[in-house]
């Protein structure tokens, strides 16, 4: 953990996970990042969207016995709605994201995009044009493309492991693997971001500090 | 730590969202606000797009807005859960060609979790998930198809979180293993799966608290409704099983421990002058052990009958027990074929006889007297404690009749049922196709 002022509103502000750059200040919702030493502010993130989900900064969870607590959350958009994208800190220091779009849960952690040096995707990110159907290979696994979205950040709040400014605009690739389970690959500005992932009901994952819901 | 403790605190709490249709002008509350992307606006009809904040009219309404069978924001209790309803739209297949087919479809929400489909067909509820890779699917099932064709949406109202609206079309694919249904909608951009099962109309009535006689009555029997017959017949054959084993058990031992003695045998023959007294036995020692004693009987006939009534008297208190054996016996030929009815034996007994010492008065008649004969020859033998077999095959027959039953019952039920599709069975098939052309 690491403790910083806001260099917009002098604010008290902290990044839990030692992966996380970017943030948005909880007092003045100016936008943060952060550096060796210090931290820089840009600009002020606006409000988020209005969703009714049952997640919030601060909710703590169980994954395959391992806690985890919702540090950020990344709003997409895309032609046809939006989802949500809510970044685990967790207790084996994982990469995690709690994916949750119409209703569904999925649980991803981020790949490597280059092991051994070598790519984990044999495509030029900066030229390929995915199509649904195409084939990929992700280590010993096939990988089928089965959606392509140009997705359009609508905001973001608390701490994330990559700028996630308003209006960011990237590739979402999502790939059904021959053996069960999904990959996401992002593209932005042509480079990658993979993760790999798996559905989970709510009941499994044994959360705490939810956010209330009037009504419900 | 308290600052965090703070922010935590401070986030909004999560609730329905109020617009104002530009339409009309009247309110809309959205129900799963963040998943929603269309509404159709209760009030004028209107299709609206409210996938970003700013609401954007798609089609202005063109029909009017009915009030749906179940209300819109209603709540339901299903899997444990409340679910809202938020959307509701009104499909039907063979809209081109063939016959029309229509069904309902309630969109349910729960925010934590998600959603649910509600579709009512011709009376009957299934209640649909749409199917993730690793999320709880039902073991061993196996699914045959029952139907594909294109689907159309008839009439929309409320709020989806995919873009829908009055035309749409997508193919679906059906395939059940009662009292599931997975069903497969493609589109040019998407293929989705969803799996159902049925729900009696009574627990919808009671999920959402509605008077059940206000729902649609039950018609035929719906693709994936369970044979109310096929969930009996595997305890049934099993009790049958059971009963039938247990039968034949105990007849085996009790055939198996049966003393079967002789305790007296005679020969007689009455004639028509002394036919009306009793044939009397020597007196003879029962054992004390209740038991039974039974009769085998024997007369000499030719196309002719006799009757014997046995009397067993108590020789200690004087007290009597009667059975009456009758045996005919016929044959001849027919167009050279030899044919015989009746029987010259028989067999009875006197159940659970008690110790003691006994004898026997038997008085007979035959038919032979009436045809000018003079004499009957019967036969007589008396044995104590003998195996009844005629009970065990009684109650073998009569455990039959019910699985049988069931069984018949089952079959005519799914014959019915898929009587409705295309893919029939090869089976059932046969027997359609037989029966039509019985028709004929």
């Amino acid at each position: 953990m690491r403790e910083y002022t806001c260099p917009a509103c002098g604010g008290p502000g902290k990044f839990e996970s030692s992966v996380s750059v970017y943030a948005v200040c909880p007092w003045c919702k100016s936008m943060i990042l952060r550096r060796d030493v210090d931290v820089e502010a840009f600009g002020k993130m606006a409000a988020l969207p209005p969703d009714m989900s049952p997640l919030q900064l601060g909710t703590r969870g169980v994954l395959d016995g391992v806690a985890f607590s919702l540090v950020g959350r990344v709003k997409m958009g895309w032609r046809d709605g939006a989802w949500n994208e809510w970044f685990m800190a967790t207790a084996d220091g994982r990469k995690g994201w709690l994916a949750e779009a119409q209703g569904f849960f999925a649980a991803c952690f981020e790949l490597p995009m280059e092991q051994e040096g070598r790519s984990a995707i044999n495509r030029n990110l900066a030229t390929w044009k995915p199509k649904p159907g195409e084939k990929i290979n992700l280590g010993p696994q096939v990988y089928q493309v089965v959606d392509v979205k140009q997705t359009t950040c609508l905001g973001s709040e608390g701490e994330l492991p990559y700028l996630a400014n308003r209006g960011r605009k990237a590739v979402s690739i999502d790939l059904d693997g021959s053996q069960g389970g999904f990959a996401n690959l992002e593209i932005h500005q042509g480079s990658g971001r993979l993760y790999q992932g798996r559905y989970v009901a709510w009941d499994d994952l044994a959360m705490t500090d939810t956010r209330p819901l009037e009504g419900w | 730590m308290e600052t965090g403790e703070i922010r935590e605190q401070a986030a909004d709490p999560g609730r329905p969202q109020v617009l104002a249709c530009p339409a009309c002008g009247g309110a809309i509350t959205l129900r799963a606000a963040g998943h929603s992307i269309n509404v159709v606006c209760g009030h004028c009809g209107s299709l609206l797009d409210v996938a970003r904040e700013e609401v954007s009219i798609l089609q202005k309404a063109r029909a009017q807005v009915r009030e749906t069978p179940i209300p819109l924001g209603s709540r339901g209790q299903f899997e444990g859960q409340p679910w809202e309803v938020i959307g509701y739209q009104e499909r039907c297949t063979g809209f081109d060609q063939g016959e029309r087919y229509e069904w309902d479809e309630y969109l349910l929400f729960n925010p934590r979790h998600g959603f649910r489909f509600l579709a009512q067909d011709h009376g009957h509820w299934t209640l649909f998930q749409v199917v993730k890779a690793g999320l709880g699917l039902p073991d061993n099932l196996r699914f045959d198809r029952f139907f594909s064709g294109q689907a159309r949406v008839e009439y929309v109202v409320g709020e989806f979180y995919w873009r829908v609206k009055k035309g749409d079309k997508v193919r679906v694919t059906d395939s059940i293993a009662p009292p599931y249904v997975m069903s497969v909608e493609e589109d040019k951009d998407e293929t989705s799966m969803a799996l159902g099962r049925y729900l009696p109309a009574a627990q919808v009535a009671g999920a959402f608290g509605l008077d059940p006689a206000k729902l649609p009555k039950p018609k035929g029997i719906a693709p994936n409704q369970p044979s109310p017959f096929a969930v009996r017949v595997p305890g049934v054959l099993k009790a049958t099983l059971i009963a039938g084993l247990v039968a034949t058990g105990t007849q085996f031992v009790q055939a198996y421990q049966a003393k079967n003695q002789l305790v007296h045998a005679t020969t007689f023959e009455a004639t028509r002058a002394n036919r009306q007294e009793p044939q009397v036995s020597p007196p003879f020692d029962l054992p004390q052990e209740q038991a039974n004693l039974c009769l085998e009987t024997w007369a000499q006939l030719n196309n002719n009958w006799a009757d014997l009534t046995a009397i067993l008297v108590d020789e200690t208190s004087g007290a009597r027990l009667a059975l009456n054996q009758s045996m005919e016996f016929y044959s001849g030929s027919d167009g050279g074929e030899r044919w015989s009815e009746g029987n010259t034996t028989a067999e009875d007994c006197f159940p659970a006889v008690p110790g003691g010492r006994y004898r026997l008065l038997l008085v007979s008649d035959a038919g032979v007297y009436q045809w000018g004969g003079n004499a009957q020859t019967f036969g007589v033998r008396t044995f104590r404690d003998a195996p009844i077999w005629s009970n065990w095959l009684a109650l073998l027959l009569a455990l039959l009749p019910y699985p049988l039953y069931l069984w018949l019952r089952h079959h005519s039920f799914e014959y019915s049922r898929w009587s409705e599709s295309d893919f029939m069975p090869a089976t059932y098939a046969g027997i359609k196709q037989s029966l039509s052309s019985d028709d004929e």
